[in-house]
């Protein structure tokens, strides 16, 4: 499973990531860490089984998390249902709803693996009924 | 305005009712002392038609009527009376003496002369002893016309005033409807519309300019000025009315300057597009006269904008430091959220770790987990490292906006009417006592900050307000040592006693005070800010008249 994490500061979550990895994947997860935007291309997006954004990314990218979210949604709104935000603002539930990404999960830092691996889950489960063919 | 206006003619319409007494006194005196036509009796019943049909003519406000019924009256009065008696000429010009106080809007003197002359001559005609004209005959007509003249000059004055007063009421029409913008260009729009419509002068705008070290800079304009010529022009000290004989160019077009008036630093130019108009020296000075008391008022108006703008500048300063030191605290907030990450995620291993939950796996992921558990120990270690510099980053006073930096140096007095005036504002000024104010005690300074002081007085205050059962006291001592008492009589004394004693002890600690700064906000914060200040502070319960007390005494003096 393909996982992108858009994240400013990788040692404060990579452990944990790296833990969930082992205890509930089998180490089958593979990781790509960005911090910045331009790092990975629009058309990229849909290669990845999930994507964790975190909303305030390095000084060097040209989009913050939102901008991302919008380029997602831009490019193929389905992308938007793999996507998950994680950040350390309380602020950002309430922006997410009013630019319009009310259905985009938000994990709240700090983070451990068993709070990844809940939400990953959750996450998963909804995707594989969405991919499941009408009856 | 409106309010000098309706006291002025209130006054006019008392001045109209005493004016017909005196009409009537003056009647009967004559009719007493003089032969008369008709029987007294008759003279009497019309006396009473007479102020009836003014009573009528008042109410139904025909003020031109009711100077016709006077005139009847003087008429039926002096008819086949010798006119040129002295006390009979001067009932006959009664009227003219009391025109300045005509309620009517349209007051027109000549329309006063007409009736006096027409009546003069009818009295004249139907006089037993004077039938032709003789040189007593030219000399009361010409002393009616120079009394008329007289009284017309009055009348342009009244008219001036009466058309200041308008504007000055429109004025303030459109100052009460004012918000944040400012409202002086509506001002000089109004002052065009009406030299338009008073004197048919074309002006196109009014433009105030402030002169700054000899040069002109625009102040404020009815019409939006992005370009003017008038800064290159040396601005002459003697400059007034006149306009500037210098070509001005504004707005890239060459317009000009048909009236000036300077008042202190500054200079209003009305500004035509057309060459050629011109204003005569009368209207000139008519114009003048009328602006330059609203212009007075117009500068007042700048000068208290430009007073309020600097105060709200020197608020704002204060407030953009306080606002970045809250967006500090947010951010750092976020850096910690992030920072806790490492920690809560060696938490959650260590624990899974020593309840042996990870022994279910092989050997080659448990000595994954091991490898990953010592990297976060490090990692962990690292983020609470940063955390507790960050945190004595925010703790250190020098960068916290809200802790008072500057202190100014304050009379007693000073300090006095400072607390006084937020007394005031819940509590009663009889509740205010004084003891040792000499002239040289009262001048005794401290060194102090202003905004802590409200801050301390309206904590207290509050508290004041919420907790009292009444018989609230304040109390200057301005000894040495200025002292400050509170003293309010304590609601429920019975039941909170023992809770507000367990509070005044722990207020009191000086061995305590750290731990009452972390456990509640109200007094203590109130003591925080009295240190800040160098002001000791002691609270008490006077147990016998159940009144709870707070001594403030200040400290330090210069």
């Amino acid at each position: 499973m393909n996982i992108l994490i858009f994240e400013n500061e990788i040692v404060e979550v990579e452990n944990a990531f790296k833990m969930l990895n082992i205890l509930y994947y089998k180490s089958k997860l593979v990781y790509r860490y960005e911090t910045s935007s331009q790092d990975v291309k629009v058309e990229e997006y849909k290669t990845f089984d999930l994507i964790f954004i975190d909303i305030d990314l390095s000084v060097k990218s040209e989009k913050d998390g939102f901008g991302i979210l919008n380029d997602i949604k831009k490019h193929n709104t389905e992308i938007l249902k793999k996507v998950v935000v994680l950040t350390g603002s309380n602020l950002m539930r309430k922006k997410l709803d009013s630019d319009g990404y009310k259905d985009v999960p938000l994990i709240q830092k700090p983070v451990d693996y068993k709070d990844i691996n809940k939400l990953m889950k959750e996450k998963l489960n909804q995707l594989s009924k969405n991919n499941k063919p009408d009856s | 305005m409106r309010y000098f206006k309706r006291t002025d003619l209130i006054h006019k319409y008392l001045t109209s009712v005493l004016f017909r007494i005196i009409l009537l006194s003056y009647s009967f005196f004559l009719i007493s002392i003089q032969d008369n036509i008709f029987d007294f009796y008759i003279y009497i019943i019309y006396f009473f038609v007479y102020i009836a049909i003014y009573i009528y003519l008042l109410i139904k406000k025909w003020a031109v009527v009711r100077t016709v019924n006077d005139y009847i009256l003087i008429f039926i009065i002096l008819l086949f009376k010798n006119i040129y008696l002295p006390y009979n000429i001067i009932f006959l010009l009664i009227p003219l003496f009391n025109s300045p106080n005509h309620t009517s809007e349209k007051r027109n003197n000549w329309f006063l002369f007409l009736f006096t002359i027409i009546l003069f001559l009818l009295l004249h005609f139907k006089n037993p002893n004077h039938s032709s004209f003789d040189t007593s005959t030219y000399f009361t007509l010409v002393a009616i016309l120079v009394l008329t003249i007289i009284s017309h000059f009055e009348l342009s004055r009244a008219r001036l005033f009466k058309d200041t007063f308008n504007i000055y009421q429109d004025i303030d029409d459109v100052a009460k409807k004012a918000n944040n913008t400012t409202m002086i260009p509506e001002i000089y729009k109004l002052i065009i519309s009406k030299i338009k419509e008073k004197f048919n002068i074309d002006i196109k705008q009014i433009t105030c300019f402030e002169v700054i070290k000899g040069k002109a800079k625009i102040k404020n304009s009815s019409l939006f000025v992005y370009s003017s010529s008038i800064d290159s022009i040396d601005i002459k000290s003697n400059l007034n009315i006149n306009p500037l004989t210098t070509k001005i160019n504004i707005n890239g077009q060459e317009v000009y300057n048909i009236l000036t008036v300077k008042i202190d630093k500054f200079i209003f130019l009305f500004i035509s597009d057309n060459e050629n108009t011109e204003i005569s020296i009368r209207n000139k000075l008519y114009i003048y006269e009328v602006v330059l008391l609203i212009f007075e008022k117009i500068v007042n108006i700048i000068e208290n904008e430009e007073e309020l703008f600097k105060q709200k500048q020197k608020q704002n300063k204060v407030l953009t430091s306080k606002q970045h030191y809250v967006l500090e605290i947010m951010k750092s907030t976020h850096f910690i959220s992030n920072k806790l990450g490492p920690i809560k995620n060696f938490l959650t291993l260590q624990t899974d770790y020593d309840n042996g939950s990870f022994k279910m796996y092989d050997k080659d992921a448990y000595a994954e987990i091991r490898k990953v558990k010592k990297e976060e120990t490090k990692r962990a270690k690292t983020s609470l490292k940063k955390i507790s510099e960050k945190i004595d980053l925010l703790l250190n006073k020098d960068a916290n906006p809200f802790i008072p930096t500057s202190v100014i140096s304050m009379k007693y007095k000073a300090i006095f009417m400072h607390v006084k005036r937020i007394w005031l504002i819940d509590f009663s000024e009889n509740d205010i006592k004084i003891k040792n104010a000499t002239d040289t005690n009262v001048d005794i300074k401290i060194v102090t900050n202003n905004e802590v002081l409200e801050l301390i007085f309206t904590d207290l205050l509050t508290n004041m307000t919420k907790y009292s059962a009444g018989s609230n006291v304040l109390t200057f001592d301005f000894s040495k040592d200025l002292r400050i008492t509170l003293a309010n009589k304590i609601k429920d004394f019975s039941i909170v006693y023992k809770t507000l004693d367990k509070t005044v002890n722990d207020f009191n600690n000086n061995n305590k005070l750290e731990i009452n700064k972390r456990n509640s906000f109200g007094l203590p914060h109130v003591r925080e800010l009295c240190e800040q200040l160098n002001i000791d502070t002691i609270l008490k319960i006077d147990v016998k008249k159940e009144l709870f007390i707070t001594e403030l005494s200040f400290k330090g003096n210069v």
